[in-house]
């Protein structure tokens, strides 16, 4: 073999060798000795990545081939990618398109260079795999990432491979990682020569910051939440996580099925309250996805959305779906459209997601007093609160700066009389929106102190539900203590009687403790009720506002 | 509010023969255009791939609604359309327009396909192509009009929108699937109520450097909206005070239409006013003093739910006595259904109510306290 070129994957033509003279010696040493590199373990596709290669003998081999050249090496770090992988069912036939894929990608990776090492292996009983990357350096990576073949391949592999379900691999920050993914993932090896040893160190996802709302997806939401109320309206939203920020490009509406004619507006309402984990709106939204990838829109699942009535969302159907999207991908948010307080003038979206506490609270399913008492999790933690930043293109930007259109000329022509004003009235710009100077509140705050006496109501259910329990418990706990009396004066009767005592724990058995209820419930109506008592506080301060300066506009001093 | 064509000639087109059939009205058409669909356009024409085509543009098909006449479209959303142009030939992925409308569709089932769009006002044989593609009965909208929205994104100039309907033109048979007329007809820009708030935070985006701006909360909306309306009165009195100076000259339309806004001013007594003003902040005050009692008591409850507390008998205890609070919220709760009953059939008038009912609510908070 040409000793400038290495073959450094499975593919062997001249177009997927590695040409060494691009390198420097570091790598060049690395990519001899990676030559070397064979799985060790039969279970590759689920093992740890530490453990699944030679990588002790990969170290040695370094050593060798830089005392062989009498070169001193240097710490170097070289960047790692492992794609985990699950194809589905159907695409097992077809694996071979999927090599062809896979080959032209491989080629043009090598040609941006810095590309090292390429293994994989062949899919599992269970249809996983791995396949895993050595480059120079992440930039390499990038580069070497974004060609047309590779976006081709992952478009394929996109639609045949099921999303990566990891559990006890160490790489399991990866779980970003489908077959070919667009951002690097994160896994970065040191290889020291003298200690011989491999660091892996999993850098840490920058947690999320704030939300920023594309134009494009506030006006979309609006429109699908207004036409559709009163019914409850959801969606999905997509866009990408970048460093703490999730950016939201673009949303969809869930399909939803059209009740009109039989089932009444509770029925539509809880349909689409429980659309964004229905089976059938998963499937529904990989499909758009997929489509919408295809014409360059930064289309990751990040979350959903929901519309509410004066701040009315807060319960079990939106706690489920945000842990339905959250337990798959930490970085989801749930986007929550107002739509009543939004009619009075001020946009209302907010985005929230479940605080780590109360994900694992609720995967536990644990929500007794004892349990919230050693947790100290109350229900002012259920959510986190995330900051929306509206954010324009700058096209957008130039388009908005149209509406309405800036007058002609810096001399405006004086209205000869005024059927002239009416017929042409005043454009009125958009920001600020005069509607916030609407006086009649009062609707608004009396629909909250509707809902705020639901609440009163719900929580008095839950409280008598508790009562009921506690009745139950005592009843319970009196009738063991009897027994257990009993026993004892029984036990020691027999004891006088020099006979053999009775077991005294039977009451385990003959009594049954009766099961707590959930203190969730009781948990979110009182968020719900915090709620409502700070949007009647943020009423006040608008009305009073409102009123003084109406009193100071019709009494002047 | 609606961004309008001031006037506009309508053309007739002229019909095909065998259209004639179908009883196809050629009324005029006009089309209404939901902002989210321009919003969506300005969008794609932003993530335009351009390494792998030649095009300037992109496209992208029309989703929206028709009135049963046929005279009225609204279009209500977009999706983009890969696809490839060079000198002598265009290419439509048409296999994905199939999908990505059937899923369109299939959210939103009473809408279906108007037409299309692209970001360049020029009309050419691809254009007529792709407008025959949207037009023709199996593909597209058949027997009623494609719609074509043209956007202009070039850098520099105004973003203009036009819409065309096309007609087909007498040319020779192998040459009409690349040929038809295109005749303008009027648009206008549609915004409804709900959009109006959603257009207000986005123009806010706009105005700002960085190009993005915080959702903001009502109470900073209603600061905004203040500070801006005094500043046009400003200006108003800036420029009656000028025309009093004889600094410049009066506009008999202007100083009218100002006298009338004035006299919209009602006349009430001040003592009237005193008194109504008084009322009114009295109950929104009650109405947030309440809420937040509520809330108080709710986050009472839940701290007693889980408190550091003796197992076994004092827990029932505990309970009896948090069901007692329970009675004492419910009270509250008559209490204020009361006052609620009353707000809802005050209806906006004066009414006299006033200080007899805080006492009654405030009654069952005390024994917590």
């Amino acid at each position: 073999m040409n000793s400038r070129f290495e073959s450094v994957s499975p593919y062997t033509e001249q177009q997927h060798l590695l040409d060494l003279t691009t390198l420097d010696i570091e790598n060049q040493i690395l990519a001899l000795a990676l030559t070397q590199l064979t799985c060790l373990r039969e279970d590759y596709a689920t093992a740890p990545y530490r453990d699944t290669f030679n990588w002790d003998q990969i170290i040695e081999h370094v050593r060798a081939l830089a005392q062989k050249r009498n070169h001193t090496w240097k710490e170097t770090s070289f960047f790692v990618v492992a794609f985990r992988s699950q194809v589905l069912e159907s695409t097992v036939e077809n694996y071979a398109d999927l090599g062809e894929l896979d080959k032209a990608a491989h080629a043009e990776a090598t040609a941006s260079g810095g590309f090292l090492k390429y293994w994989f292996g062949t899919p599992n009983e269970e249809r996983r795999n791995l396949a895993t990357c050595i480059w120079r350096s992440p930039e390499d990576a990038k580069k070497g990432g974004t060609g047309p073949a590779h976006r081709k391949a992952a478009g394929a592999t996109r639609s045949l491979s099921s999303p990566p379900r990891l559990t006890n691999s160490p790489s399991s920050s990866l779980t970003t990682a489908t077959a070919y993914p667009t951002t690097p993932s994160r896994l970065h090896v040191r290889i020291e020569s003298r200690q011989s040893a491999i660091m892996a160190e999993v850098q840490k996802d920058a947690p999320i910051k704030s939300v920023q709302v594309e134009a494009l997806v506030v006006m979309k939401i609006v429109k699908h939440c207004s036409t559709s109320f009163p019914t409850v309206a959801t969606g999905s939203v997509v866009g990408m996580d970048n460093n703490g920020v999730i950016e939201v490009t673009n949303t969809f509406q869930f399909p939803t099925v059209d009740t009109s004619s039989s089932d009444s507006h509770s029925d539509a309402s809880s349909l689409a309250a429980a659309a964004p984990r229905a089976k059938a709106n998963i499937v529904y939204q990989n499909e758009m996805i997929r489509h919408l990838k295809e014409v360059n829109v930064d289309a990751n699942n990040v979350g959903w959305y929901t519309s509410a009535t004066m701040g009315n969302f807060i319960n079990m159907s939106f706690i489920e779906n945000q842990y339905h999207y959250q337990k798959e991908n930490e970085k989801t948010v749930a986007l929550v459209h107002d739509v009543s307080r939004s009619s009075q003038g001020a946009l209302s979206l907010r985005a929230f997601k479940l605080s780590p506490e109360f994900m694992t609270a609720y995967k536990e399913a644990k929500f007794t007093t004892e349990s919230l008492r050693n947790s100290k999790l109350t229900y002012k933690d259920i959510f986190v609160e995330l900051p929306v930043n509206v954010h324009n293109s700058h096209l957008l930007t130039s388009f908005l700066h149209q509406i309405p259109a800036p007058p002609k000329s810096a001399e405006i022509p004086m209205p000869a009389s005024l059927d002239d004003i009416r017929r042409d009235p005043v454009q009125i710009p958009a920001h600020p929106g005069f509607e916030s100077l609407d006086l009649s509140i009062d609707p608004f705050l009396e629909k909250t102190c509707d809902l705020l006496l639901d609440s009163i109501e719900s929580h008095y259910t839950d409280l008598n539900n508790h009562q009921y329990y506690q009745r139950q418990l005592t009843r319970e706990q009196f009738k063991i203590t009897q027994w257990q009396a009993k026993r004892k004066a029984e036990n020691a009767a027999r004891l006088a009687a020099k006979q053999q005592p009775l077991p005294e724990d039977e009451w385990q058995r003959l009594f049954k403790l009766p099961q707590e209820p959930s203190r969730l419930e009781g948990m979110l109506n009182a968020r719900q009720v915090d709620q409502y008592a700070r949007q009647v506080d943020a009423f006040t301060a608008n009305i009073t506002a409102k009123m003084f300066a109406v009193r100071g506009n019709l009494l002047p001093e | 509010m609606a961004v309008d064509q001031e006037s506009f000639v309508h053309l007739s087109r002229p019909l095909a023969p065998n259209v004639l059939g179908f009883g196809v009205s050629n009324a005029p058409l006009t089309v209404n255009i939901q902002p989210q669909a321009v919003f969506s356009i300005i969008d794609h024409a932003v993530r335009r791939d351009d390494r792998d085509t030649q095009s300037t543009r992109v496209i992208g098909a029309l989703v929206g609604v028709r009135s049963e006449d046929g005279s009225e479209v609204e279009v209500r959303s977009t999706f983009a359309i890969p696809h490839t142009e060079n000198e002598d030939q265009v290419e439509v992925d048409v296999e994905y327009q199939k999908n990505m409308l059937a899923l369109t569709l299939k959210a939103s089932p009473r809408e279906t396909l108007l037409g299309w769009y692209t970001t360049s006002h020029e009309l050419n044989s691809f254009s007529a192509l792709i407008q025959n593609f949207f037009a023709s009965p199996e593909t597209g909208t058949f027997p009623h009009p494609a719609v074509h929205l043209t956007i202009g994104t070039e850098a520099g100039a105004p973003i203009e929108t036009k819409t065309y309907i096309s007609a087909p033109v007498a040319v020779s048979p192998e040459r009409a699937a690349e040929s038809c007329l295109f005749i303008e007809v009027p648009h206008k820009l549609l915004f409804t109520d709900a959009e109006r708030g959603a257009l207000g935070s986005v123009a806010a985006a706009a105005d700002a450097e960085s190009r993005s701006a915080p959702v903001v909360s009502d109470i900073e909306n209603l600061a905004q909206a203040l500070e801006t309306v005094s500043d046009l009165l400003e200006r108003v009195s800036g420029f009656v005070g000028e025309v009093l100076d004889e600094e410049r000259d009066g506009n008999h339309a202007l100083g009218q239409y100002l006298m009338n806004a004035l006299s919209l001013a009602p006349k009430v007594s001040n003592l009237a006013i005193e008194n109504d003003f008084n009322n009114h902040i009295q109950d929104v005050l009650m109405v947030s003093y309440l809420a937040n009692t509520i809330r108080t008591q709710i986050e009472l409850s839940q701290r007693l739910a889980t408190a550091k507390l003796d197992e076994g008998k004092e827990g029932g205890e505990k309970k009896d006595g948090e069901g007692a609070e329970g009675d004492k919220k419910s009270d509250g709760q008559r209490g204020q259904r009361g006052q609620g009953g009353k707000r809802g059939g005050r209806g906006g008038g004066a009414g006299g109510r006033g200080g007899r009912e805080p006492r009654e609510p405030r009654e069952p908070r005390e024994p917590v306290e």
